[in-house]
Order: structure tokens, then C-alpha cells, then sequence
């Protein structure tokens, strides 16, 4: 698991780049052939665009037409391409005509959870927030952990590790507070440390929970990331 | 009728069926619409390696090979763990007769790398939300492994409530330990809005 850094500060509004991690999960099966030889999926191409059913239903328009292409002339096959492996792929916008287009106009539509059209607006472009030059604040807003942990869920977490004797202190002094106040914070952008958290270019929006525990002089600070709400489904 | 988990705590069986909670259901979704000059509806496609090709939807498709570079039908692919033992498939826990809940620490519920959300509901008596609602507002959380399909990963799940509805969380439980001060971890890095509202559904 890759580190990557954040910029926050504490409650005594003290910032500094820190560096967390986060945990993927990973398969505990491997996939072999019959000598338990590992075996790899590949990328390959089965068909092209101009051959794809949308393309000759086009060209052909009478679907008995086509059938009747597809019988006695394979149409729907190009035998120079089909099979082939396929290892960078570029993606490109092509229009209903098959075609590559090289300008688009993007709109972004909201429903609500019935599905019904809210709003139609220009797309919402989210830009990172985590190494801005201003820090992600302390908003001194505290959820009790046994009050809380089931309002929210928390669909990621990130754990905070220093890299130095002084992130040491400044991550562990934190961990402690927070255990001591038997509380997540509320750690956020904005000036009063409450606004969504935007880890990567064009990402997702969170709410951002620091949780830390102390062992000793071992520390493990937590970083919740939500966009969920713990609520029952509205059936109406 | 949709399909029940028997979950088991102390003795007692209690039957749920479950229904997936996500983001699009709670708060609602965005579409993003795509058009060209002659606002002709515009999809995503590759391209094969040489550029001559347009590869719309449904063009890729993946093989498995082996190392030499030959096809291996699905029918003699196998799993292994490890150890090189051969994994047989987990059933699903839909097709478990019990689904044993042992009470776990909060802890390890907040170290979770979530994969899916279930509200419960009961497909018996009102009786066993009750009860069980009663009893997480004591114990917290209860766990257990859950595999929606019958596959050779199953997850780490979590039964809790809140305000009387049941939920199950699941996923991974990350193995994040505790650091000391000798633990310094190299770096290699990677890579505002002023609203105040505290609405979810606004993310």
C-alpha cells in the first residue's frame, strides 16, 4: 500500500504534511491451471466498432438483409483484428455514429432516489483538498465513538503514520486527546474545519472522523472516511 | 420471497432478509450526459494498439493464459491458497442453515474496509428485531462471515443497530497496528469550499 500525504492541523491549530496508508484487500485464492501454474487473464479484441450489430444494423437496415450478409459474407467479423491481444487501450468519445469525436459537451444530471430528474447542470469538477496549502482544520466538533459509530458509514480508513520523532509527538498527542475524549473529530476544509474532504482530482467528497488509540507510547490515529449516512431506506 | 440469512446468537435463530443501502438510493445520483457538436449522444471506446481500430462497447474481451502464452479453458482452472492447497468454494450464507454471531470488540468494527451495507428485516415475527436491537444497544456490534455468493472469498461482517433498524456492514477488517516512535515510515508522495452544512446527501 502506497503513502500519501495530508495536510492538517491539530487543535491547537499547529499544520504539517503527514503521511498515511490505507489497506486493499487482496484475494486469499490464486487462480492456476491443472500444474498449479499461476494463470493470467488477457485483454483481447473480438470485434471492432464497424463489424459491432449498431454499425451493421446501420449499414444493412433490413435485419433480414443483414442476416442474409451474415450468412454468406461474415460481416460481422474482422478476421485482421479478432484474437489479437490488446495492451494499452486509449479511450476516445465516439458519437452514435461510430465516429471519434475530438470536442464534447458534458452534462451532469441529478435524480433523486426515486429516480426522478432534480436538476441539470454543468459538471461538477471535484479538486483535491488533502495537500492545499491550507491545512485541513481541527473543527473542535467531537462525536461520542458509542454514540456515533452507527449514525455513519465508514466506507474507508486511513491510518496516520509519522515519519519523523516530531510527527511522532504531534500524531501521538492527537491519538491521545481523541482517546481521552472517547470521540471521533470532525476533520474538514473550510475555515471552520466542517467542509467535505476530497482525496484525489475529480474524486468523491467525504467526511472526514479522526478516532485515535494509545498502547504505551504506540499510537494508531485513524482516518474515517464517510459519504453514508447508517439510516433505513425511505419505501414510500 | 427474497432470501433469508439464519443468523445464531446464544441459542436463539433469528431470520433476515437483507436489502443493499447505498448512496444512490438514500440520497439520490448524477448521470453525466455526453454530446458532440450535432448533440449526438457520445460513448466512451478504445482504440486497438495500432489506432486503426474503434473498439466500442463490447469489442474487449479477457482470456485466461498460462505462462507460455496458451489458452486455458475455464474448466481447468483451479484456486490455490498459499500453500498451494486447492480452495473449495464457501457457500453462500443464504444457503446456511446457522450463521453463528460472536460478540467482537467495536474496534475491529471501525477498522473495517467497507464492501457493502444491508438493512435487515425480518422475515418472521417483529419479535426478532426486538430483541436483537435490545441486545446491540448493549453488546455493539456482533460478527460473523458472510458470503453473499457461493465464491472462494468470503467477508468480514458486522451486525449493529441504529434507532431500531438493523444493519449488516461488510467487508475487510484492516490490519492497522499500533506504531511506537521507532516505526518512522519513508515517504513517497503522491499527490475549498467554506460550506458549513453538514449534509450527507450534498457529497
Amino acid at each position: 500500500m502506497s503513502i500519501r500525504k495530508i495536510h492538517i492541523s491539530n487543535s491547537k491549530a499547529r499544520n504539517t504534511f503527514i503521511n498515511f496508508k490505507g489497506f486493499t484487500p487482496v484475494s486469499k485464492a490464486i487462480k492456476v491451471d491443472q500444474s498449479n501454474i499461476p494463470v493470467t487473464n488477457k485483454k483481447i479484441i473480438k470485434g471492432v466498432a464497424e463489424t459491432s450489430f449498431e454499425a451493421l444494423q446501420k449499414k444493412y437496415k433490413d435485419l433480414n438483409k443483414l442476416a442474409e450478409a451474415i450468412i454468406s459474407g461474415n460481416p460481422e467479423i474482422n478476421t485482421e483484428v479478432t484474437g489479437k491481444f490488446l495492451d494499452s487501450s486509449p479511450k476516445v468519445y465516439i458519437n452514435e455514429d461510430l465516429q471519434v469525436v475530438y470536442r464534447v459537451y458534458k452534462t451532469e444530471k441529478v435524480f433523486d432516489p426515486k429516480g426522478e430528474l432534480k436538476e441539470e447542470r454543468e459538471l461538477r469538477h471535484l479538486e483535491s483538498n488533502v495537500t492545499d496549502e491550507e491545512p485541513l482544520k481541527w473543527s473542535g466538533k467531537y462525536f461520542p465513538i458509542e454514540k456515533s459509530f452507527n449514525k455513519f458509514v465508514f466506507i474507508r480508513t486511513y491510518q496516520l503514520i509519522h515519519d519523523s520523532g516530531l510527527t511522532y509527538d504531534y500524531l501521538f498527542e492527537m491519538a491521545k486527546e481523541l482517546e481521552d475524549k472517547k470521540s471521533f473529530l470532525l476533520l474538514g476544509s473550510g475555515k471552520k474545519g466542517t467542509g467535505p474532504v476530497i482525496f484525489q482530482e475529480g474524486g468523491q467528497a467525504f467526511r472526514v472522523f479522526l478516532e485515535g488509540r494509545t498502547n504505551n507510547k504506540e499510537y494508531m490515529l485513524l482516518m474515517h472516511l464517510s459519504n453514508l449516512e447508517l439510516k433505513p431506506l425511505n419505501d414510500d | 420471497m427474497a432470501r433469508a440469512l439464519h443468523l445464531f446468537y446464544k441459542g436463539k435463530s433469528y431470520n433476515f432478509g437483507i436489502q443493499k443501502i447505498d448512496r444512490k438510493k438514500l440520497y439520490g445520483y448524477t448521470v453525466i450526459e455526453v454530446k458532440d457538436d450535432n448533440n449526438s449522444n457520445c460513448t466512451l471506446a478504445s482504440i486497438s494498439d495500432d489506432g486503426k481500430y474503434i473498439l466500442s462497447r463490447g469489442c474487449v474481451g479477457y482470456i485466461t493464459m498460462n505462462q507460455q502464452n496458451e489458452y486455458i479453458p475455464s474448466n481447468s482452472v483451479k484456486m490455490i491458497d498459499n500453500e498451494g492447497n486447492e480452495l473449495e468454494k464457501i457457500p453462500s450464507s443464504f444457503d446456511l442453515e446457522k450463521i453463528e454471531l460472536r460478540e467482537t470488540s467495536l474496534n475491529e468494527y471501525l477498522q473495517l474496509h467497507v464492501k457493502a451495507v444491508y438493512q435487515l428485516s425480518s422475515v418472521d415475527e417483529e419479535i426478532d428485531i426486538a430483541e436483537l436491537v435490545k441486545l446491540l444497544k448493549e453488546l455493539k456490534v456482533l460478527r460473523f462471515e458472510f458470503n453473499y455468493r457461493t465464491d472462494y472469498d468470503d467477508d468480514d461482517a458486522f451486525l449493529l443497530q441504529n434507532e431500531g433498524t438493523l444493519f449488516i456492514v461488510t467487508g475487510q477488517v484492516s490490519p492497522f497496528e499500533f506504531i511506537g516512535l521507532e516505526k518512522v515510515v519513508e515517504s513517497e508522495n503522491i499527490e475549498e469550499d467554506d460550506d458549513d452544512d453538514f449534509d450527507f446527501g450534498m457529497l
